[in-house]
């Protein structure tokens, strides 16, 4: 028993996990590799474009490019020039003294309604309204040009402002459908303003 | 070679990068004998001068109940498509401002949309990673949706813009999150190209913005949040072509000047700059002064030529609008001024195919179109006419 009990004190330690041997950085060397294969590409490319400036002309060589291309040609978004325009300030001003407190004479928005009035340029623009005598917007409070009643000949076009989100292309699209929210004509069962 | 080697190389290779891109930055500095302004007015040129009425809002497509995140014209016919946070396309008539489609998508966080040259077919994409096709004269479903025509799967991250080739309407190019930009065949699905990436000289984070050059349509040009613009020759998808420095923060827009042989870009640095597509010379900054804190510098979100080149549109964070006159780079009108303009940030712009209207789009949930008045009332003329 003595001796089960002195080599039970020599057993060996119980057996306890290992430390993972010291393997290299692999995915750190790996990361450096690339990124300096990526530098090296760089400086390759940087050099090509410093050649590539060799013989270059100055930067005012490509704005005269720039000029000579938009004087060149027609753009439907710039205004009148100034030349046309000065004739066009002693017709607006005409047209002020006209239209002040007589709004009702003058559309600015341009209504596609043929009964529509001469335009006017007035600064009284905000008393301007698409109200020809027989067409106007449901919208009494609308002055969009693109509105129109039944009355004119573009009755298919509705105010923008009480457009809702109805879909034309709807299969239960008919001419007579209204939308519950507006009185555009619209297809009520894909409205999107339900 | 050992990891303290390659450290040693990775010094001594970035710091030969650093020093050519100095001696570049210096060598472009020299060429820099003026800019597109300086030219300009030593020629005797004024900025165009805009009455208050000379450009107006003409028309207002309201029915998006979400943000407006894009819009593209058709090359003719007047037509716009829109997408919006409220996971729809909506096609509208830019003329009578009805909608003649509206798309219900499967993923509703849509980023981008497109329209193909032939007007038939529109493309969208977003944060669900892929470019979706859809087919204008397709049948619609049960649920009365237009059903997807095609799916273009394979980005790795959201699809932030795509654009049809011009005069090809079987090939788009997106751009992506994944830092790379792709050029796919829509009639297969398949991807042709893949730009950037693992190969060098690509975008180093996302990708926000291309646009394909109308004169060469081998060419298109990126912009992203590395704050670089890149140009790209589709036939050689294994570099840039050029790298166009500058910009202080996220490219978020790239439109091609109309000679297509310069390009603008519009960043979070609040500047547009206008970049010489072949030298690299940037030719002129659009930039205001604003405030010494930079949380107040508005950030120019979307750009657009007039059909001239004369007018640069660029839409901000804080719903104002601009129209720069490029030669002088001053700003000659604030849409975001006018009266019903829009109430929101201006997220999309774009110019009808005969430059003769601006469609804006903003967070307001709507569009607005825009139209110098003279030509405005010609237009409703000829409508009331015919």
């Amino acid at each position: 028993m003595e001796a089960a009990a002195a080599a039970g004190s020599e057993a060996p330690p119980p057996p306890a996990p290992r430390s993972p041997p010291g393997y290299p950085d692999l995915c750190g060397r790996h990361r450096l590799q690339v990124e300096v294969q990526i530098l090296n590409w760089e400086i390759g490319f940087l050099g090509e474009e410093l050649e590539s400036l060799e013989g270059l002309q100055s930067v005012s060589g490509y704005c005269k490019e720039v000029n000579e291309y938009v004087g060149s040609h027609a753009d439907p978004l710039v205004p009148l020039t100034k030349k046309r325009r000065k004739s066009c300030r002693i017709w607006r001003w005409l047209w002020a003294k006209l239209c002040f407190n007589m709004s009702w004479i003058c559309c600015f928005c341009g209504c596609p309604c043929p009964q529509r009035r001469p335009i006017c340029t007035c600064r009284h623009v905000k008393n301007c309204c698409c109200r020809c005598r027989h067409c106007g917007c449901p919208n009494k409070n609308c002055w969009k040009a693109s509105c129109c009643r039944p009355c004119c000949s573009l009755r298919s076009l509705s105010c923008p402002e009480c457009s809702c989100g109805c879909v034309w292309s709807c299969s239960k699209f008919t001419e007579t459908c209204s939308c519950l929210k507006c009185s555009s004509t619209c297809c009520m069962s894909r409205c999107l303003c339900e | 070679m050992s990891v303290a080697e390659l450290k040693e190389r990775h010094i001594a290779a970035t710091a030969t990068v650093n020093a050519l891109r100095e001696r570049l930055k210096q060598r472009r500095q020299a060429l820099l004998d003026t800019d597109v302004a300086g030219y300009a007015r030593s020629h005797g040129k004024t900025a165009i001068c805009f009455g208050s009425t000379d450009l107006v809002c003409c028309r207002t497509l309201q029915g998006h109940t979400g943000k407006v995140y894009s819009l593209d014209w058709t090359l003719e016919r007047n037509r716009i498509v829109s997408a919006s946070q409220d996971g729809r396309l909506i096609v509208w008539n830019a003329l009578t401002s009805q909608k003649t489609h509206a798309i219900k998508l499967h993923c509703a966080w849509v980023m981008t949309c497109a329209f193909a040259p032939n007007g038939q077919s529109v493309a969208c994409g977003g944060l669900d990673s892929a470019c979706s096709i859809f087919n204008l004269n397709s049948q619609v479903d049960r649920d009365g949706n237009i059903p997807i025509s095609r799916i273009l799967t394979g980005h790795k991250g959201y699809v932030s813009s795509c654009q049809f080739v011009p005069d090809q309407e079987t090939r788009l190019i997106t751009s992506s999150g994944d830092q790379t930009c792709v050029l796919w065949d829509v009639t297969t699905g398949q991807r042709i190209s893949v730009f950037g990436g693992e190969f060098p000289s690509g975008h180093t984070t996302d990708v926000l913005s291309v646009s394909i050059n109308s004169s060469n349509s081998n060419m298109f040009v990126s912009g992203s949040c590395d704050a670089t613009a890149r140009l790209w020759d589709t036939r050689i998808a294994s570099r840039a072509v050029r790298t166009y420095h500058g910009h202080e923060g996220d490219v978020n827009a790239v439109k091609f000047f109309p000679d297509g042989q310069r390009f603008g870009t519009g960043s979070n640095d609040g500047t547009c700059r206008l970049f010489d597509m072949r030298t690299g010379h940037q030719l002129q900054i659009y930039s205001q002064q604003h405030g010494n804190n930079d949380n107040d510098v508005p950030i120019a979100t979307s750009i657009a030529f007039s059909i001239s080149g004369r007018l640069l549109f660029a839409g901000y964070s804080n719903g104002d609008c601009y129209a720069w006159d490029t030669l002088v780079a001053e700003v000659v009108l604030n849409l975001g001024s006018l009266q019903n303009s829009h109430e929101g940030r201006i997220s999309c712009l774009g110019l009808s195919a005969d430059g003769s209207a601006l469609c804006t789009g903003s967070w307001d949930k709507n569009l607005k179109i825009w139209m110098e008045t003279v030509v405005l009332k010609l237009m409703v003329e000829r409508m009331a006419f015919h």
